[in-house]
């Protein structure tokens, strides 16, 4: 199904015999993530003085990645596998220039369009149409260019009438739908997609997985987070295993994922006596 | 900017490089080339949130202007019958209130509106990389916006309601004159030293409302207390230069704002130069404090919200 051929992109890119002068798309150099988040539900100032007067302290660290370093070489689609809390999605938000590294730098060249920006949702009483339109502009497009893309996102969502109308009307389904086509067709030179292939029904499942082979040709790099290693398996020439913030293994895909699936049947304990 | 469908934007060589910068400043320059760059944006959001208001309807519009209007009537019977106040100057004294009612209601919405931006922007703080100062510069924006059809009804009411009363300042009778002229429009000056200063004011409460969430809960009540102090409902020749309390006055920044609006707009009057130099100096201050505050915390939001 995948025109790329297979895992030999990045070995190729990264043995420099395809285009020497283009540098990586994204270079992470010894990332390291800790933030201070609050335990409380809503942190307010009155429970900070109660606080204050019982000597208690209410943040927490959370070392949501530590010590990671790789390089992304253009051509490259990468998939990034663990289990929940192992830090993907803040790999993803740290490369998307969301979260500031506490150490650490991230390099990334070319613009990113990121599926978990879903580019819709931002205000429920707004139509689909204007929602488009503010999540283009927050990616830093101009009026006119976002303008000239709504209409193809609106025939590739295939909503419909409901593109005027007001998101709060949407079905679960119209909205992954119009969210995914808001992300392909922003021109991503790196294309980030968090958990988004499950859009729609199979009718469009077919049609998301041709355009993400038709990015693929044209964007520069690919970053796939996904519990579905099947889709991993077959989209993926590259792979990144996370476990707690750590990086376990950063090979192709079936190694990474027989690695990762040998981990969950075996248990952590056993593994780490196993292999350390 | 306008280019064909099928051309792909060139963005393949810009280079974004991420660096431990929590506890610091961003690179200031960058970043408001950033800023102005994505003003369409903040542009647009606010937009759609009036539209979402529904404050481009005829209604929505006429609400706009009887908020502040049955507001000023609520003020104005306090103060007539709290002080007295006798019916020659009832006219003259409702347009005054008017004048600095309809301005403070600027602030007063930019700053709670601004506070509430970045707890309150949601998916567009946690999933998308912009610069974050454009969420309460925004709310600002939409609130100027509800502010100006206020101007035509203060002015009518100026028309109908204005003229002049004798005002007791220290023991010398004084006539105060709500006069027509082309000072009125140095008022201008004025509401832009408002906005300077609500933008900065409305972006240093966002980032209180981070990490103290009810701090929105306070504010209406600090936002009170604060027109009370200022001249919005009472005329700023009170404490006027020569006054024992004028240079404590001063300190208050809506004095110099406030007090300068009316005297240009309600009297026609050019304000001493001191009241210049102070509104002009505060309304910076308050926008560079205000954004260095917020720039420090904002690549901290994300996981805050």
């Amino acid at each position: 199904m995948i025109s790329l051929s297979g895992s030999d992109a990045p070995k190729a890119a990264a043995g420099a015999s395809v285009a020497p002068a283009e540098p990586p798309a994204v270079v992470v150099e010894d990332l390291s993530i800790t933030y201070r988040t609050t335990f409380e539900k809503v942190p307010t100032l009155k429970s900070a003085i109660v606080r204050l007067g019982r000597g208690e302290k209410a943040v927490r660290e959370v070392h949501a990645i530590q010590h990671l370093s790789f390089e992304v070489p253009v051509g490259t689609s990468l998939g990034i596998i663990g289990a929940n809390g192992a830090g993907k999605s803040t790999l993803m938000r740290a490369i998307a220039g969301i979260l500031a590294p506490s150490s650490g730098r991230i390099e990334v060249r070319g613009r990113i369009s990121s599926l978990l920006a879903l580019g819709v949702g931002f205000n429920s009483k707004l139509t689909g149409r204007e929602n488009v339109m503010l999540g283009g502009l927050a990616q830093g497009m101009s009026r006119a260019q976002v303008e000239e893309r709504a209409e193809q996102i609106a025939e590739f969502a295939d909503i419909g009438e409901f593109m005027d109308m007001p998101v709060i009307t949407y079905s679960s389904g119209m909205h992954a739908r119009l969210a995914f086509s808001v992300g392909v067709h922003m021109d991503p030179d790196i294309l980030m997609i968090d958990e988004a292939l499950s859009a729609g029904d199979a009718q469009f499942k077919v049609k998301a997985a041709a355009k993400m082979q038709e990015l693929m040709d044209s964007a520069r790099a690919m970053f796939l987070v996904s519990h579905a290693l099947g889709s991993i398996k077959e989209m993926c020439n590259d792979c990144l295993w996370l476990h707690k913030g750590k990086l376990m293994k950063h090979a192709e895909p079936e190694e990474c994922i027989a690695a990762y699936t040998k981990f969950l049947e075996v248990g952590e304990n056993a593994f780490t006596m196993d292999d350390l | 900017m306008a280019e064909h469908p099928s051309q792909r934007l060139d963005t393949r060589d810009e280079l974004h490089v991420y660096e431990a910068t929590r506890h610091g400043l961003p690179n200031i320059p960058q970043y408001f080339r950033e800023l102005m760059g994505r003003w369409p944006f903040a542009a647009e959001f606010s937009r759609s949130s009036i539209r979402a208001a529904n404050t481009d309807t005829v209604f929505g519009q006429l609400w706009l202007i009887l908020n502040p209007l049955l507001l000023a009537v609520v003020y104005f019977i306090l103060i007539v019958i709290l002080t007295g106040t006798p019916i020659s100057r009832g006219g003259p004294t409702l347009a005054l209130i008017c004048c600095g009612l309809f301005l403070y209601t600027l602030l007063q919405g930019a700053v709670s509106s601004g506070a509430g931006s970045v707890t309150g922007g949601g998916a567009l703080i946690s999933r998308m990389a912009f610069p974050r100062l454009l969420m309460p510069f925004a709310a600002v924006r939409t609130n100027f916006f509800r502010f100006l059809p206020t101007v035509p009804v203060f002015l009518l009411m100026k028309l109908i309601l204005g003229g002049e009363y004798k005002l007791n300042l220290n023991g010398v009778e004084t006539v105060v004159q709500e006069a027509w002229g082309w000072e009125m429009l140095l008022s201008i000056y004025f509401l832009a030293l408002m906005v300077v200063f609500s933008a900065g004011l409305a972006a240093f409460m966002a980032t209180l409302q981070v990490y103290f969430r009810d701090t929105a809960s306070f504010l209406p009540y600090f936002l009170r207390i604060w027109m009370y102090l200022s001249p919005v409902l009472w005329p700023a020749i009170k404490f006027g230069p020569g006054d024992s309390l004028y240079h404590v006055m001063l300190i208050n920044p809506m004095y110099s704002i406030c007090g300068g609006w009316s005297d240009t707009l309600l009297l026609s009057t050019v304000p001493p130069l001191l009241v210049w130099v102070v509104g002009t100096a505060w309304a910076l201050v308050m926008l560079v404090v205000g954004s260095l505050f917020f720039m420090s915390r904002e690549r901290d939001f994300a996981v805050r919200i």
